[in-house]
């Protein structure tokens, strides 16, 4: 009896008109060809993309790896002490203070580490740009040929008295005469009085 | 102006060396497409009782096959792979489209006047659908592809892809849940 409502119920047919419809929207649709054709450009496009991470990934890198490891161990003994208490302090709290000669210490060398880190940065970016030979330099002694002359620049550094100094020593050396030799007399070894005697 | 004839004349002739329409594949197309009109629209019909809708989502159904027509290797298969799809729209728009229930209360009744112009006929099918509706997806679909066009379990094993024994012990479920339903 449910079976032949049902089938009963579902013996309806379409509108006349409904294959015309139909025929309407697939006329209006790009042909079964376009499919393979779009396809196959994605694949195509893919497997171009593929093939140039795979060429990119593949070219050999000059950049020197222990360069940033040395400045990592470097930096946070040297340079972010002053920086970092300095940052995080409110900005009237050093309104009263007189900043003295090892807090222009400290701000020296946080200026130095911030050059340092952008002068290594450039270096890498050019080290994967260009495949010219890097000329590499201790980082902690371009830290401290940067304060130097960033001191001579700012005036905070004199070297007179370092040229004087130089020019002295060059002026003394000339009036050293050579050391004579050093004669060590033989120290005679005798037996302290009562020493071996047994009691 | 000339100009712009011109590269659409180019465009034209372009896209025709690319998009080439196969004419044998248009006309497989068009006899599969009158064979199986009211298949797929009865398998849209029986989801949605809505004879407007059915005619949507069939011809939805048919452009979707349209498009994918290529990649179909096993032609013999389209009817099974068209009523797949149908059904598979239908249930859709029927959970999408919550308005229907509301539509259907007001709607003249797919059953016609001259089969049932009866208030109580009419209300027995209202429960028998409402019931039809509760069944599990497989249940469902196995009763309702089983009454369209008198398929035998056979033919309901090809349509769905499955075992004839399975069909068979799905109906016999769905047989059951029914009658206890409008028990």
């Amino acid at each position: 009896m449910t079976d032949q409502e049902i089938r009963d119920a579902l013996r309806v047919d379409p509108s006349p008109e409904f294959l015309a419809r139909v025929r309407t929207r697939i006329a209006g649709e790009p042909a079964p060809s376009a499919w393979r054709w779009s396809w196959t450009a994605a694949a195509a496009g893919a497997l171009a993309a593929m093939v140039l991470i795979a060429v990119v990934m593949s070219r050999p890198r000059h950049e020197n790896p222990s360069a940033p490891d040395v400045a990592r161990a470097f930096t946070p003994a040297e340079a972010p002490a002053g920086p970092t208490r300095r940052q995080t302090e409110p900005a009237g709290s050093t309104a009263g203070r007189r900043p003295g000669p090892s807090a222009s210490a400290r701000l020296e060398a946080a200026r130095a580490s911030a050059r340092l880190a952008e002068a290594q940065s450039a270096k890498a970016d050019s080290g994967t740009r260009s495949r010219d030979p890097e000329i590499l330099i201790d980082p902690r002694e371009g830290i401290a040929l940067q304060r130097l002359l960033a001191g001579v620049t700012a005036g905070r550094v004199n070297l007179e008295p370092l040229a004087r100094a130089v020019a002295q020593g060059a002026g003394a050396r000339d009036d050293l005469r050579p050391l004579a030799d050093i004669v060590i007399p033989l120290l005679p070894l005798t037996p302290a009085p009562g020493e071996g005697d047994r009691p | 102006m000339l100009c712009d004839e011109a590269m659409h004349d180019q465009t034209v002739r372009l896209a025709g060396s690319l998009v080439a329409v196969d004419p044998e594949l248009e006309r497989e197309f068009e006899a599969r497409l009158v064979e199986s009109s009211t298949l797929a629209f009865r398998v849209a019909y029986g989801v949605l009782r809505h004879r407007q809708d059915a005619e949507d989502v069939a011809q939805d159904a048919f452009v979707k096959a349209y498009r994918n027509f290529r990649q179909l290797r096993e032609r013999e298969r389209f009817r099974a792979w068209l009523v797949r799809m149908t059904w598979r729209l239908a249930i859709d728009r029927q959970r999408n489209d919550r308005r229907r229930l509301a539509r259907e209360d007001t709607a003249p009744g797919p059953f016609g006047p001259g089969v049932l112009d009866d208030l109580e006929a009419r209300e027995r099918a209202s429960r028998l659908w409402a019931a039809i509706d509760t069944l599990p997806d497989k249940l469902r679909v196995a009763i309702v592809l089983a009454n369209i066009e008198e398929h035998d379990i056979g033919e309901v094993a090809r349509l769905l892809d499955l075992p004839e024994g399975t069909v068979k012990s799905r109906l016999f479920l769905a047989r059951q849940r029914l009658k206890e339903l409008l028990q």
